[in-house]
């Protein structure tokens, strides 16, 4: 590599130095330059290029057509060089060789840094006949390796070629040096030539010289080269390296010399080194991995490269390189290998899987080249981790894809759109399903092109709305068609896009127009039912009613949305509210309550309401029912119960015992048969009837059954024998009838109990027999009083006999055997049609008979004893003469002391009774009072009977005389027209 | 049930009159009757001579009359006057002499006031099935005895 190595050193001396003086003449080492990497141009003094070699071209871009001959300077870049403007030009003019970086530009016009060295060469008369330009490119950074090393022999070359100097020494007699030697050590070469060479070789190496030559002509040991220590003329050290090759010169064996003086080289070495250090820096702090591998062993691996595979620095050197590398990617290395060995120098790139010292697996990107290491080819691989950015890659990949799917698989058409211009950027394949576009044409429109509506998708597009229920689309082939829109807001790619979801709902709305077609025909339904049909919503507020309802309630469709509660009376809305939620709850499946509701125009019903729980997607919505008016049936309920309990409390509070039999069972019985019988009216229901019959009865009872339940109707009041719980026996009236009861013939009989009647008919039987009695004893005694009256001497006083006479009328007339009979004709009556009159009755009639046989011997008695009197006989006669008669006795509290003579007054009644005709139409009237003159008046209204009867007449002419004798005034009595007037004294006390 | 009450012959239901002017006891009297019979038809109840007569105009002859002497306005005999009668009669009284008298003379039955129910069914049954009278009572029939004096 070393310029020297091309030339043939075996010629003799004399081409050898033919050579060498044609070194700096272009044309003559043309083939030698041009065989040469660097690029290698000349330019004459007159600053024209006259050469360039292949290199060069390839640097640079120009080629010996662009250049050659021409006057240029392709050296200069953009003047970055402040110290040497032009250093070609400082070369030429001082004739010194220059060594540094230059900016170049290249023929394409890019820039690249290139490291130049400029030497001068002069013709034999020292004069600067131009310069040689060696060049070489140190833009790239990946051939940083091989640049140094080429750099290194480069220089080395160049040096040789330029500056080594050159000796012939025969005998170690120097016979020729050449420029650069003498320049090298200072000397003339007149001072040097024929002198010995140790004189200017430094003490200490003088005897390591003529050793090593001394061997050489003795054949003893084939000495190359040794470094050698020049004296030079001033006396300073030069460092110098030998080579020595045997020459003839002259016939004589001679040896060459060339000397290189390596002071400066050990200089560049150190520049190398620092390069070296600077590149090694750089190396190691690399981000990627770098390896240099040869013969398929790591000669080198940056820090980098051993922390990715875990590795030492140690364990990896010399480490056979496919260690690091996943068996199957065994076979791609050795390939490379293969290349490198036959001087492949592009660049490869290449994936490898890696292994690190603990077994995982590390995907790296690798780059390498070839390149000289240590002298020797080398294999330079960068190589990065990518595992982590796979793995992401890897990810991202699938989550693309997922969506991807999600993207394509999804039946609604998808858009995404750029919100800034309404761009379709992308269409799922249902998209074009739906709209008949191609995902093609569809990226070519916006967002309108599809809407049928476009001003309504550009302003929902502008207030990004999410939601669009209806929206009309128009497809490729101009069908419109209705659409329900949900559109999402992200960020893609730093545009802000939306992505549409568009779903065709063309089924959807003929459904929603069959189900409003559905919905009209039956709300038209519910308009024409009678009753209320309603809806409310979950609060209670009303949703529909209609027509009925509305007119029931009073509302429009404009009180939709109040409040149910307001059609209801206050006390109801509790209640109400509450089995509302019930109903919505379906706690209550059949809900049914009874409310009153009010009418808009106050109108006060009753309704009964059925609801159920509306549902809607799941959920309750409210609650929907019907609201019965119940007016009309309350009403009807009502007069029903009203009768009812009217009839039931007349049985109930009968006194009469109420039994309904069937079946020969009691099935009912009421409080007072239960009272009668003296059982517990459950005690009685379902017992055979007959069972409280004395058994003497039972055929009677049977027969009038059978007689009814042939359907014969009669009215029987009988009497029969019941036995009471206590077994005693009573007598009963029955009254029976033939009915329905719960649907099924009947009797219902009607009970009282007359036991008691009996046992008072009884009494009154013996009260009359006594009477009877009592009647014939007076008579005897009446008898006895005429005998003795008789045989009474007609001597006695009139009045004594009239005494006698008046107390036998009295008698007579109190025991009036028609006053007695007639009453007790009365009680008899009273005692079964109203046993409480017939009680009062012979009570009233007891106290007028006590009263007669009492006062029978009183002469006078005060008239407030006798209007007791008179009251009870009143009574007797009001019952006997029901409004036929009407007694009115006005007699002043202060007037009752006055005295009468007893029964009187009754005596006068019953005379008014005897001669007066008495009807309801025209009643007996008969007023008593006392007039001014103590008269007790009797007046009558007369009516007089066709016939008189019976009328002794005995009564009024008795009561006249007893007056006359006792008070010595009589009566007076007076008949009217119209009245008949009685008039008797009343008798102060005392008198 | 026609064997349960009467005899062979009857063929129709007894109609009753009665005439009475005390409401209870034309009541009382009535209830008697269905107790003895309750196939006895009480086709009237007259409290005067005057509604008696009226009614007699109208109305064809009982099968038998209860009737009280001494009514609101007349005595009963006042009726006859009026109106023929050809049916049965039977007086009721409590003790008027005039019903006693009648029976004495005239052969009227009577029931004395308060009329006993065993007494009144025998007098039904005597009357069930005697034929009416051939011949109407006289309008004076009467007379005699109210005229009479005992």
């Amino acid at each position: 590599m070393s310029f020297l190595n091309h030339l043939n050193l075996q010629l003799p001396l004399q081409k050898a130095k033919e050579k060498i003086k044609s070194i700096p003449k272009p044309n003559k080492c043309k083939l030698a330059l041009d065989q040469i990497t660097d690029a290698v141009y000349i330019i004459n003094r007159k600053k024209r290029l006259v050469y360039m070699n292949a290199a060069y071209t390839r640097l640079s871009g120009y080629t010996c057509e662009d250049l050659l001959n021409k006057k240029v300077n392709p050296t200069l870049g953009d003047g970055k060089i402040s110290d040497h403007s032009d250093p070609i030009e400082d070369a030429l003019n001082k004739g010194e060789p220059w060594h540094g970086e230059l900016i170049t530009m290249h023929k394409s016009g890019r820039t690249y840094w290139v490291d130049t060295v400029i030497s001068p060469y002069k013709n034999k008369y020292g004069r600067v006949n131009g310069v040689i330009v060696i060049q070489k490119d140190i833009g790239e950074q990946k051939k940083t390796e091989t640049a140094l090393t080429e750099y290194k022999n480069l220089y080395r070359n160049l040096i040789k070629n330029s500056f080594d100097g050159i000796v012939f020494i025969h005998n170690l007699k120097l016979i020729f040096a050449n420029r650069a030697f003498l320049k090298m050590m200072g000397f003339t070469r007149d001072e040097l030539v024929n002198k010995d060479l140790t004189n200017i070789i430094a003490n200490d190496f003088k005897e390591e010289v003529i050793s090593n030559l001394k061997k050489r002509s003795d054949d003893e040991v084939e000495v190359e080269s040794f470094q050698v220590v020049f004296i030079k003329k001033d006396g300073s050290r030069l460092s110098t390296e030998i080579k020595i090759k045997d020459v003839v010169i002259n016939g004589e064996a001679s040896s060459l010399l060339t000397i290189e003086d390596i002071s400066e080289q050990e200089s560049y070495v150190n520049v190398i080194r620092e390069s070296e250090a600077k590149y090694k820096v750089l190396v190691e702090n690399s981000q990627d991995g770098i390896t240099i591998i040869r013969d398929n062993r790591i000669l080198f691996a940056n820090q980098t490269y051993c922390k990715m595979l875990g590795y030492t620095t140690d364990e990896l050197y010399n480490m056979p390189s496919v260690q690091t590398l996943h068996p199957d990617d065994h076979e791609k290395a050795y390939n490379i290998a293969k290349r490198r060995h036959e001087q492949d120098f592009s660049t490869i790139n290449e994936v490898f899987r890696m292994v690190t010292k603990n077994g995982e697996i590390r995907e790296c990107e690798t780059s390498s080249t070839l390149i000289e290491y240590n002298g020797m080819w080398a294999s330079f691989f960068t190589s990065h981790d990518i595992t982590e950015s796979k793995r992401i890659q890897l990810e991202l990949q699938e989550s693309e894809e997922k969506y991807r799917l999600l993207f394509e698989a999804e039946s609604d058409a998808i858009f995404m759109i750029d919100t800034e211009n309404g761009q379709i950027i992308d269409v799922n394949p249902a998209a074009s399903n739906i709209y008949g576009y191609s995902r093609e044409e569809f990226l070519a429109m916006k967002n309108t092109d599809v809407s049928a509506e476009p001003e309504k998708t550009t302003e929902a597009t502008r207030r990004n709305d999410t939601k669009v229920l209806l929206r009309y689309h128009r497809k490729k082939d101009n069908t419109i068609f209705p659409v329900e829109l949900s559109a999402g807001f992200t960020t893609f790619k730093n545009r802000k896009i939306q992505i549409v979801t568009s779903r065709d709902i063309t089924d959807n709305m003929k459904m929603q127009d069959a189900l409003r077609e559905s919905e009209k025909k039956y709300r038209e339904l519910a308009d024409f039912m009678p009753q209320t049909i309603y809806e409310l919503d979950t609060k209670g507020n009303l949703l529909y009613m209609n027509k009925s309802g509305m007119e029931a309630f009073g509302i429009s469709e404009a009180d939709y949305g109040m409040s149910c509660l307001n059609s209801f009376v206050p006390e109801d809305r509790d209640v109400m509210m509450n089995n509302l939620k019930l109903t919505m709850e379906g706690k209550r499946i059949k809900p049914m309550n009874e409310y009153t509701a009010v009418s808009r125009s106050g109108r006060i019903f009753p309704v009964l309401i059925y609801g159920v729980p509306i549902v809607k997607e799941g959920m309750v919505a409210g609650t929907r029912g019907i609201i019965i008016d119940i007016s009309e049936r309350k009403a009807t309920e009502k007069a029903l119960r009203d009768s009812e309990e009217k009839y039931r409390s007349l049985i109930e509070k009968a006194t009469d015992g109420i039994v309904i039999t069937q079946d020969g069972s009691l099935k009912f019985a009421n409080q007072a048969m239960s009272e009668i019988m003296q059982y517990f009216v459950d005690e009685m229901i379902d017992k055979p009837y007959l069972d409280f019959v004395v058994p003497g009865d039972h055929q009677v009872m049977i027969d009038f059954h059978k007689r009814r339940m042939q359907g014969e109707t009669f009215t029987s009041i009988y009497r029969s024998h019941f036995i009471r719980k206590d077994k005693k026996i009573i007598t009963v009236e029955l009254n029976a009838r033939t009915s329905v009861y719960n649907g099924r013939p009947a009797a219902f009989i009607v009970i009282r109990d007359i036991t008691e009647r009996i046992n008072i008919e009884n009494e009154l039987k013996q009260a009359k027999e006594d009477l009877e009695r009592l009647n014939g004893e007076l008579e005897d005694r009446i008898i006895e009083s005429s005998r003795k009256l008789a045989e009474t001497s007609t001597q006695l006083l009139n009045l004594q006999k009239e005494n006698l006479q008046s107390q036998f009328e009295v008698l007579r007339q109190q025991v009036n055997p028609h006053f007695l009979f007639n009453s007790l004709n009365v009680l008899t009556s009273l005692i079964k049609l109203e046993p409480d009159l017939a009680e009062q009755f012979s009570e009233h009639l007891s106290k007028v008979y006590r009263y007669v046989l009492e006062n029978k011997d009183n002469e006078l008695v005060d008239l407030n004893t006798e209007l007791r009197f008179l009251d009870a006989y009143i009574f007797l006669l009001n019952i006997r003469f029901v409004g036929k008669i009407k007694v009115n006795i006005e007699i002043p509290f202060e007037k009752r002391p006055l005295l009468i003579i007893p029964l009187a007054m009754q005596l006068l009644i019953e005379n008014a009774i005897k001669h007066n005709i008495m009807t309801k139409k025209e009643p007996l009237i008969i007023d008593i009072f006392v007039d001014e003159q103590n008269y007790l008046n009797i007046i009558n209204n007369l009516q007089e009977r066709p016939s008189h009867l019976y009328s002794t007449g005995v009564g009024l002419k008795n009561i006249q005389n007893r007056y006359k004798l006792l008070i010595n005034k009589e009566p007076i009595i007076e008949k009217t027209e119209k009245q008949f007037i009685a008039k008797i004294p009343l008798v102060q006390k005392g008198v | 049930m026609k064997a349960f009450y009467a005899g062979p012959t009857k063929s129709k239901r007894m109609t009753v009159v009665i005439i009475e002017d005390e409401v209870f006891a034309a009541r009382r009297l009535e209830n008697m009757i269905r107790e003895c019979d309750a196939e006895i038809e009480v086709v009237a109840k007259l409290e005067s001579a005057r509604d008696s007569i009226e009614w007699f105009k109208t109305n064809p002859q009982p099968d038998l009359i209860f009737l009280d002497i001494h009514l609101d306005d007349d005595l009963s005999f006042a009726i006859f006057k009026e109106v023929p009668i050809s049916c049965n009669i039977v007086f009721t009284t409590a003790t008027d002499e005039l019903a006693t008298r009648a029976f004495a003379i005239k052969g009227i039955d009577f029931l004395l006031k308060p009329i006993i129910q065993s007494d009144l069914n025998r007098m039904i049954e005597k009357y069930r099935n005697k034929p009416q009278n051939s011949v109407t009572i006289e309008p004076y029939f009467f007379d005699d005895i109210v005229n009479s004096k005992y």
